[in-house]
């Protein structure tokens, strides 16, 4: 203010000088600008007071948790186009959404979570990722990657529940978002591409299990593919050995007994009860050979946490079609494929039972749930009904499964089932034993057949890997509420209240207004126009 | 209670104001006088703190610094510039009492200052009358009372009579020279008559610069106004004219003759000299039995000494030739600056001798036309207001001939 | 402040005392109130949709273009041509006490119009609707905050000349141009980035960082992304606030800068 005056008493400066003052001046105070926006943003410094009833704009407590957890930085990229279409105006809602959650977490996160768009215009290169999604075409929705690892977030089911357009009596009903589910859909995406935080997985060694350390990856029985798989996933298997290794290796996560045929020594049997009922988590799979599962501790293991895995094996019943002759003794009567409505939902079987697969076993012990623990739940994953498949029990201790049918020894049950799950509270209130630390709880995993490990068996659909995730509690680590869309409707049973409204807002507003104005323009010109003004004073000299 | 030295603002390369220097004792009432654009806007504008000076060596004003302390400046002044600006949406009191508020006026205080000043200019009937309904001369009125609401050291009025017809002004001017009793006025005019009238003291400047100050005695004094008399004489004689100014010339104290035109057998003639020689040339004129039509003495006024020195023609033999040939007086050579040939135009009125048109000047170089600043470039010189008022100014007798056949039309005519 | 105060209050009844702003008024709610009646029918009585529409919709980016454009005109090119911005800027008040004061007035005025779809709330509200009343409010807040802006905006275009016309047409274009920030830096750059950036990575962190900054100026997308969605967020509430005061200054100084070239 006073600058430009100080100039004009010096008056020294040139009309040029006093034009570069300005142009600094300006200069300095939007830097100024720039920079207390700058720091406005600064996580530490900027706050955000949510004023809706539903929470539309906090993130849950679990969503912040997993944010600060992440060590290394995601990248969300936001795929989004104009869809012409009865959804178009709810994939734009669920965008702009979702758009507003990442900006949530990306501040939440402080830099560990990266949001960018994808150019949608450049063709070559959308198509080309379309490729490597396998998504048949251009779809609105997220991608979620760290490195290598990648998910893809759709709006239906991923982002939002949406409830599809259809045609009534009353006309169309356009489709409608249910529930926006995309806080956690993304965590759970960020989440399973972030779980690079190496898990150690320890398999026992020395009692008939197979070597940890020579792995065959070619042969069909050879179990590397297993290996393979784990180690991208993120697990560090590692043999252990009570008798050459002493205690369990610190850190083990979970423990993998893989068809022992002979029995531990009493301290190894001891400190894996003791991992396990800490809150250990296990896979726990017999040995196929029933004398060697019932000289292991495999049995013992399982009626510890409510399990009877039985000596027999499950055969199919299968007939010649041509003579009608039942067939027996050939190894095709091992071979299980349950179909998809004997899967149960459990989350390790689910995306197999919903895209309509069949999950194939062989040489399967079934797995009896022996009684369903105070606290918990033991489920069984795969139940196979008693009229297609008959147990194949050896007829003496000496025996071997002959895949003979034999009417005396047929168990009596309804349904078999080949997998199992326990989940509980730990037995032992102890120092967490396991490294994943945030639910204390045993997870096992038992599953009848060895077989399932094979390279053979992962060249199929194989249920390893989705059985690692979940005892590791890698999959759906988190469950955030979905959040409503929060709608606010005027009564509906009422129609004079939209009328009342309507009537409001068009007429008695504006016209109050109007009136209003009105009002004020008699006023004003009232005051000049009627008051008689005194004799004019310019009519005297 | 003002003190202006060495005051220099330029609009870029034109200077507007060029090392103006004077002071303004308090109680006086000085008249600032010029043709447009001579500055004296720009002065008062720098003056009450609108404008910042380009260089002043000092500039006080009711005891503040204008440079440093502007608010100082602004609280003990009051300034009406010449648009007289008032909000038309507001009644008169109304417009008084914002002038209150921003001058942190006492409530109380105010409401019986608004009556008296509403009073003393006169229109206090008008008080609850919107502004934008007043006549032109109310406006000016009220525009006063503004200026005086806040009981003012000084007051500095911008062309107060401007726009007025010859009623109003008086009325204005009466009211300023009552003001005179408690106020210090500068004020400004390209009219001398109205100086003349109401400023006991006159300040005449003339493109940027002080050319005399004084009162106006001293002024016509400065300005050799003695010397710029002339008799007007017609005679009708058998005599050839080169002889009657012959024999006139002869008389005592007579510096010079000009023969004019031959009226059918009437010669006029304007005999110049000193002090009053009607009575020498009366005589002659018995003695030689000449048959005297019209014989007068004409006294050279501020006005006229004025007309001449802004049009750079103070001597008398060039004034003369101009009035005997009725056409335009011709453009010194000694003007300053030829560049700019701007058409200036005067409005000689009053007793001095008003003419219907203004006299154009051909003077090149006087400042540019006054406009409202503007940055923007398409805008210069078009934002001459329209809403500012049209001259009502009368036409008074004419004692200057008027020129309006001049080559030179008014191009910069005052809207 | 206290000069601030006075012109304010002279500002804002000058305003309500011509008839030009109660046309204003008069066509704002109707304009709304027709948005607003349309949501809400369209709807099938949705309060909350039909409010985001009425306060937020296109139709308030329309008025935050047209309104400020035509309030500064009103409030610093008709004065300065009329001469009463002679009369405040000579008045014993500071110069950026006369901006201030009369950005206050434009914007408290446009904070008026805004207040229209608080009074939709209540009626739905009386009639046995539930508003979302933080959100709403928050909502209103924001449409405010933003009017601030560009009143700010406006006025300091409109210094930039004393013919009303071309003032109320600058002060548009200024808004326009604040508002087309983003898409404008995009459109510019696609063609500069390649005569700069010579290979794809440099082009890309180019483009990443004009995104930015564009983004960063983008006042539209900080409303949206606050408090249209009921979020009240420093940051953006920091950015709306020291624009507006930038904008402020710079008026305040492009008035001097107007005496100083005379």
């Amino acid at each position: 203010m006073s600058l430009l005056k100080r100039n004009g008493r010096v008056g020294k400066l040139s009309r040029f000088g006093t034009g570069l003052q300005v142009m600094v001046t300006i200069v300095l105070a939007v830097a100024l600008v720039l920079i207390v926006n700058w720091l406005a943003g600064r996580p530490g410094i900027r706050q955000r007071f949510d004023l809706t009833s539903a929470d539309r704009n906090t993130l849950a407590t679990a969503t912040k948790g997993t944010l600060d957890r992440i060590e290394e930085p995601v990248l969300i990229e936001v795929l989004q186009r104009i869809e012409r279409g009865p959804r178009q105006q709810i994939e734009f809602e669920v965008m702009q959404r979702t758009r507003m959650l990442l900006q949530l977490i990306q501040d939440e996160a402080g830099g560990k979570v990266e949001v960018k768009d994808v150019d949608t215009t450049d063709v070559v290169a959308w198509s080309l990722r379309q490729k490597e999604m396998r998504l048949p075409g251009f779809e609105n929705g997220l991608l979620v990657s760290r490195g290598k690892q990648r998910t893809f977030l759709r709006i239906d089911g991923g982002l939002a529940q949406v409830q599809a357009g259809r045609r009534t009596e009353q006309g169309f009903i356009p489709p409608a978002i249910i529930a926006f589910t995309a806080e956690e859909a993304i965590v759970e995406a960020i989440l399973d591409v972030t779980r690079g935080d190496e898990l150690l997985a320890v398999f026992t060694q020395g009692h008939g299990e197979p070597n940890i350390e020579e792995l065959d990856a070619d042969a069909p029985e050879g179990i590397g593919l297993v290996a393979g798989a784990l180690e991208k996933d993120g697990f560090v298997l590692q043999g252990w050995s009570q008798v050459e290794d002493g205690a369990l290796p610190e850190g083990c996560d979970l423990l993998v007994v893989l068809a022992p045929d002979t029995q531990w020594p009493e301290a190894q049997f001891t400190q894996v009860l003791d991992f396990v009922e800490r809150g250990g988590r296990m896979i726990i799979v017999p040995a196929t050979d029933p004398s060697g599962l019932r000289r292991s501790d495999v049995p013992d293991l399982m009626k510890r946490f409510g399990l009877e895995v039985s000596e027999g094996r499950l055969a199919t019943r299968l007939v010649d079609p041509r003579t009608g002759v039942p067939i027996e003794g050939r190894p095709e009567c091992e071979r299980i494929v349950a179909s998809p409505t004997e899967l149960s939902s459990h989350v390790m079987v689910r995306p197999i039972r919903d895209a309509g697969r069949v999950l194939g076993f062989e040489q399967a012990h079934p797995i009896r749930i022996l009684e369903q623990p105070p606290e918990g739940l033991i489920q069984a994953l795969v139940n196979v009904p008693g009229n297609r498949y008959w147990l194949d029990v050896p007829s003496g201790p000496e025996q071997l499964c002959n895949r003979i049918y034999e009417p005396g020894i047929d168990g009596q049950e309804q349904r078999y089932s080949i997998a199992a799950t326990v989940q509980r509270p730990p037995m032992q209130d102890v120092e967490q034993a396991s490294g994943l630390d945030d639910i204390r709880e045993i997870r096992i995993v038992a599953l009848g057949s060895a077989h399932s490990f094979t390279n053979a068996a992962m060249r199929t659909e194989s249920l390893i890997p989705a059985a690692f995730n979940w005892v590791s509690d890698r999959e759906h680590r988190i469950t955030i509420p979905p959040k409503d869309p929060d709608l606010r409707m005027l009564p509906r049973d009422d129609p004079e209240a939209i009328v009342a409204v309507t009537n409001f807002a068009q007429l008695y507003l504006p016209g109050l207004a109007a009136l209003l104005g009105l009002a004020v323009w008699f006023l004003r010109s009232r005051g000049s126009r009627r008051r008689p003004v005194a004799a004019e004073p310019q009519s005297t000299p | 209670m003002i003190e202006v030295s060495e005051l220099t603002r330029r609009y870029g390369t034109l200077t507007a104001v060029d090392d103006l220097s004077f002071t303004v004792e308090r109680g006086e009432v000085v008249g600032f006088l010029g043709p447009n654009g001579a500055g004296k806007t720009t002065t008062m504008r720098i003056l009450s703190g609108y404008l910042p000076a380009t260089r002043a060596k000092r500039l006080m004003v009711a005891g503040h610094d204008v440079l440093r302390d502007s608010m100082g400046v602004r609280r003990s002044i009051g300034y009406l510039p010449e648009s007289v600006p008032l909000y038309p949406e507001l009644r008169v009191d109304e417009m008084m009492r914002f002038q209150g508020k921003l001058h942190r006026m006492d409530r109380a205080e105010l409401k019986g200052r608004i009556d008296t000043v509403l009073d003393r200019v006169g229109v206090l009937d008008r008080k609850k009358q919107l502004v934008g309904t007043l006549s032109r001369g109310l406006k000016q009125r009220v525009g006063l009372a503004v200026a005086l609401l806040p009981n003012p050291d000084v007051l500095i009025l911008d062309e107060p009579t401007s726009g007025l017809d010859p009623i109003q002004r008086g009325e204005v001017r009466r009211l300023i020279s009552e003001l005179s009793a408690e106020h210090t006025v500068l004020l400004s005019s390209h009219i001398l008559a109205e100086i003349e009238s109401m400023a006991p003291r006159v300040v005449i400047i003339h493109e940027g610069a002080k050319v005399a100050d004084g009162d106006q005695a001293s002024i016509l004094t400065a300005l050799g106004g003695g010397q710029g008399g002339h008799v007007a004489v017609e005679i009708a004689s058998p005599l050839e004219a080169s002889k009657i100014s012959e024999l006139m010339a002869s008389l005592p104290g007579v510096s010079g003759v000009e023969t004019g035109e031959r009226l059918g057998i009437h010669q006029s003639f304007r005999v110049m000299g000193e002090g009053d020689l009607r009575e020498d040339i009366g005589a002659l004129a018995m003695t030689q039995s000449w048959a005297l039509r019209e014989l007068s003495w004409n006294r050279p006024t501020l006005e006229e000494l004025f007309t001449r020195l802004v049009s750079g023609t103070l001597g008398t033999e060039h004034v003369a030739a101009a009035r005997e040939a009725g056409a335009a007086p011709t453009a010194p050579a000694a003007a300053p600056a030829p560049a700019q040939s701007s058409g200036l135009s005067i409005e000689p009125v009053g007793q001095g001798g008003g003419s219907a048109k203004p006299l154009p000047l051909g003077t090149p170089g006087t400042a540019q036309p006054k406009t409202i600043y503007s940055l923007n470039p398409f805008d210069r010189g078009a934002s001459r207001d329209l809403s500012k008022p049209v001259s009502v100014d009368a036409p008074a007798p004419v004692d200057l001939s008027p020129n309006s056949d001049g080559p030179e039309e008014d191009q910069e005519q005052r809207p | 402040m206290n000069g601030t105060l006075v012109v304010f209050q002279r500002e804002l009844s000058g305003l309500f005392r011509a008839p030009f702003t109660w046309i204003v008024l008069l066509i704002v709610l109707v304009l709304n109130g027709l948005i607003f009646n349309g949501f809400l029918i369209g709807t099938g009585g949705n309060i909350s949709d039909a409010l985001d529409a009425s306060m937020t919709g296109p139709l308030f980016w329309i008025w935050i273009v047209f309104l400020p454009a035509l309030l500064a005109m009103r409030l610093v090119a008709e004065e300065s041509r009329s001469g009463t911005l002679e009369y405040l800027l000579t008045a014993p008040v500071s110069d950026f006490a006369v901006v201030l004061g009369k950005f206050a007035a434009a914007t408290a005025f446009l904070a008026i119009l805004w207040t229209s779809s608080l009074l939709y709330a209540g009626a739905t509200a009386v009639i046995g609707g539930n508003p979302d009343w933080p959100a709403v409010l928050g909502t209103w807040m924001g449409t405010i905050f933003v009017s601030a802006l560009f009143v700010a905006i406006g006025m300091l275009a409109s210094t930039f000349t004393a013919t009303p016309l071309l003032a109320a047409f600058l002060s548009m274009v200024a808004c326009i141009a604040w508002l087309a920030v983003p898409l404008l830096a995009g459109q510019v750059f696609s063609y500069l980035i390649p005569l700069i950036a010579k290979t794809e990575e440099a082009r890309n962190a180019w483009a990443t960082t004009v995104r930015d900054i564009a983004s960063n100026m983008d006042a539209f997308g900080h409303f949206q992304r606050s408090f249209r969605l009921g979020l009240l967020d420093t940051a953006e509430l920091v950015f709306f606030v020291t624009w507006t005061a930038l904008f402020l200054f710079l008026t305040a100084r492009s008035l001097e800068a107007r005496r100083w070239r005379g």
